[in-house]
């Protein structure tokens, strides 16, 4: 398990070099995708399913990146985009391929895998996102500013 | 003021900031505070996904109004953020607008190194190998399908095809070298890992991302756009496999 969690810190650093994220982010997005990768394990090995376990990861990675963004000054995306990628359901497109190419009758049960996680994903950055905009109105500009930098 | 470079200005950093894929509400907001600076009565901008509308207006100057269609997108972080400071500088008066408009010029010329590229993508599918309960052997494996797909999506980029097909055909060269591969050295590892740990760099995870923010904030049409462009990638990949598992039978 510690071999995936540096697996995972060490495919989102190298990702961040693809997306050209600033050097000074670098180590702060690597940290952010491993700590949700983790969780994501902790979670999988007590027995939740997918879609649980993506979904408190996901909010892991966004509670993260919310809070660095704040920190430092910079984007969310900075840190949410490279620390989510482990979680993407890439497992899932290629057991539907598979299953499809196969003929068994698995195909619907992974499709419907896949878009829970990535339904999830996306549930999981809306409820961070939605609990600091509750909490953190208009931190950084006076006025009417909702964008978070 | 200068409202003709004030106006440039903006254009700039919107078209740089939507080109290396900034969320669309981020862009619109960066663009508005710019052109606010002027104090006129009129500072519109109305942004989508594939270009945007800035317009300048007062009963002192003629309307000026700029539209740009944005035909190329990656992603690139850095500039995102780079921009996203400059703005800020510019709009709490740091900056002057004559020294904004130059850094965002050099900014503009910078061009595009794919070195890190093809050293970064095997590195990415052999952790992602790792991260997924790979063994080493698999990883290693990953490593060079990895190659292959950043070789790919390379040319592709550089013959200017559509990213639909740089995904699907990398995606396709992977599944066959690695099914490939593991047919004459079935003891090497798992397909199903490789292969999963090779498609990671092509998943659409930034276009998950972006569209989730932009739905958020309100921007329903770049929201179900991006989702679209996650939908379509994922179908890309997906056929990709499909393929590369049928031609290595």
């Amino acid at each position: 398990m510690l071999l995936q969690i540096l697996g995972s810190f060490l495919a989102v650093v190298a990702f961040c070099f693809i997306l050209n994220t600033p050097r000074r982010h670098i180590l702060f997005a690597g940290l952010t995708g491993a700590a949700g990768w983790a969780l994501y394990l902790v979670l999988g090995s007590r027995g939740l399913n997918t879609g649980v376990a993506t979904f408190f990861s996901g909010c892991l990675v966004s509670l993260c990146g919310q809070l660095l963004a704040r920190v430092l000054k910079t984007p969310v995306t900075i840190f949410v985009i490279p620390g989510i990628l482990p979680l993407v359901p890439g497992a899932g497109m290629y057991h539907i391929v598979d299953s499809m190419l196969r003929s068994d009758s698995m195909t619907s049960y992974y499709v419907t895998q896949t878009l829970v996680a990535a339904g999830m994903i996306a549930m999981s950055i809306i409820v961070m996102d939605g609990l600091f905009r509750l909490f953190f109105k208009n931190h950084i500009y006076k006025g009417d500013s909702y964008v978070d930098r | 003021m200068n409202y003709k470079l004030l106006l440039d200005t903006a254009v700039a950093a919107g078209e740089l900031m939507l080109e290396n894929g900034a969320e669309t509400y981020r862009v619109e907001d960066t663009m508005h505070r710019i052109l606010s600076l002027s104090r006129l009565q009129t500072a519109e901008v109305f942004v989508t996904m594939t270009g945007f509308v800035a317009t300048l207006d007062d009963p002192s100057i003629h309307s000026m109004t700029v539209v740009r269609r944005i035909t190329e997108r990656g992603t690139n972080l850095d500039m995102i953020d780079q921009l996203n400071s400059l703005s800020r500088n510019l709009c709490s008066g740091e900056l002057s607008l004559e020294a904004a408009a130059r850094q965002i010029q050099d900014l503009k010329s910078h061009p595009w190194k794919p070195g890190a590229f093809l050293v970064s993508t095997p590195v990415v599918t052999a952790a992602f190998a790792l991260t997924y309960g790979g063994t080493l052997s698999e990883a290693f494996l990953s490593a060079v399908t990895g190659f292959v797909i950043a070789v790919c999506l390379y040319a592709c980029r550089r013959l200017k095809l559509p990213s639909f097909f740089g995904t699907l055909l990398s995606s396709a060269a992977a599944s066959v070298l690695a099914s490939g591969f593991l047919r004459m050295f079935p003891f090497f590892g798992n397909l199903d890992s490789v292969i999963i740990a090779s498609i990671m760099p092509l998943v659409p995870g930034v276009a998950i991302t972006n569209a989730v923010f932009d739905t958020l904030h309100g921007d329903y049409l770049s929201g179900t756009a991006r989702m679209l462009e996650a939908f379509v990638t994922a179908a890309a990949v997906a056929m990709g496999i499909g393929i590369g598992l049928g031609i290595s039978g």
